[in-house]
C-alpha cells in the first residue's frame, strides 16, 4: 500500500525536512528529516530518513539515523543499514548486524 | 607368455577359452605374488598409510583444523563450575558455569546458563546468557535469550528479539 494514502499516518518524502511536533494515532514514515517530538503508534523511518528528538511509539524501525529520546514500548528494530544514537528505552529490542546503536539503554 | 598360450591350447585345444581364463589367474597369481611380496613390507605400510592419511587429515585439517580447532574446540566453564579472578587465554572459552572478574580472550561465548561477571576484553562475543559488566569487543552477538547490564564498547552488533539489554552500547571508533 501506498504509505501516503494511509489514513490517520502521516509521510514526510526523500528531501522533506520538518521541525515540529507531530501527533499521529498510526503509522508515520520518515524519509525525510524530522526535527522535535514524535508521538505515533507505528514508526518507520527510511534509508534516507533522519529523526531528531523525543519520540514515543509502539513499535519503531530504523533504516536511517534517529537521535536523542526514544522510546519504543513495544518493540524496536534496527536494521542493519540503521543508526541510533541516546537514551533508548524499549519493550523488546532486534538490531540486525552492522546496526549501530550507542547509548544509554534501559528495558521498560 | 605366447609360448605359455600356445602350450596351454596344445595341452586342452578346446579349452582355449578357459586357457585363456586360467592364464589370468596365473597372471593374477604373479599380480598377486607381486603384491605378496610388497606385501610383506606393504602390510605395515598399509597399516603406516592408515596412519599416515590420519596425519594428512590432520595436516589437511591443519590449516581447517587450526580455525576449526578454536572454534570446536573452545575451553569450557561447565555448569556449576564458579570462576573468581583473572582469565586470559587464546582461543574459544564457552562459559556455561559462573565467571566473576576480568577475561581476556578472542571469542567468549557465554551459554545460555553461563553467567558472567565483570571485566571483558574479547575479539568475538557471543551473549546467551546473563553478562553484566564491561565489554570490549568487535564482534557482538546478543541472542533472544540473553541479558545484558553495562557497558558495552563494540565495533559490530547484533541482537535478536527478545534480549534484554541495559545500560551503555558504545559504537568503537
Amino acid at each position: 500500500m501506498n504509505p501516503t494514502t494511509k489514513q490517520n499516518s502521516v509521510f514526510i518524502g526523500e528531501g522533506v525536512s520538518f521541525k515540529g511536533s507531530i501527533n499521529a494515532p498510526d503509522e508515520a514514515v520518515i524519509e525525510g528529516q524530522f526535527d522535535g517530538d514524535l508521538t505515533v503508534s507505528s514508526l518507520l523511518i527510511g534509508q534516507t530518513g533522519r529523526v531528531t528528538g523525543t519520540i514515543k511509539a509502539d513499535r519503531v524501525d530504523v533504516k536511517g539515523e534517529l537521535n536523542k529520546d526514544i522510546s519504543s514500548r513495544q518493540l524496536l528494530i534496527v536494521r542493519s543499514t540503521g543508526k541510533v544514537n541516546g537514551t533508548l528505552e524499549y519493550g523488546e529490542i532486534e538490531i540486525e548486524r552492522g546496526g549501530q546503536v550507542r547509548g544509554n539503554m534501559s528495558q521498560l | 607368455m605366447f609360448n605359455k598360450f600356445k602350450s596351454a591350447p596344445n595341452n586342452a585345444p578346446t579349452e582355449s577359452e578357459e586357457a585363456a581364463d586360467p592364464v589370468a589367474p596365473e597372471e593374477l597369481v604373479l599380480i598377486k605374488e607381486d603384491k605378496e611380496e610388497p606385501a610383506v613390507p606393504v602390510a605395515p605400510a598399509t597399516t603406516t598409510p592408515n596412519v599416515t592419511p590420519s596425519a594428512t587429515q590432520q595436516r589437511g585439517n591443519g590449516m581447517m583444523g587450526m580455525l576449526q580447532a578454536n572454534v570446536s574446540k573452545p575451553s569450557i566453564l561447565s555448569e556449576g563450575f564458579y570462576f573468581k579472578g583473572e582469565l586470559s587465554a587464546k582461543g574459544t572459552i564457552h562459559v556455561e558455569g559462573s565467571l566473576n572478574g576480568q577475561v581476556q580472550v578472542d571469542e567468549l561465548t557465554i551459554g545460555s546458563r553461563g553467567q558472567v561477571d565483570g571485566i571483558v576484553n574479547c575479539k568475538i562475543f557471543h551473549i546467551k546468557g546473563r553478562f553484566s559488566g564491561t565489554a570490549t569487543c568487535e564482534e557482538l552477538t546478543v541472542t533472544s535469550s540473553a541479558t545484558v547490564d553495562g557497558h558495552v564498547v563494540y565495533k559490530t552488533l547484533s541482537v535478536q528479539k527478545g534480549a534484554s539489554i541495559k545500560g551503555e552500547l558504545l559504537l568503537a571508533k
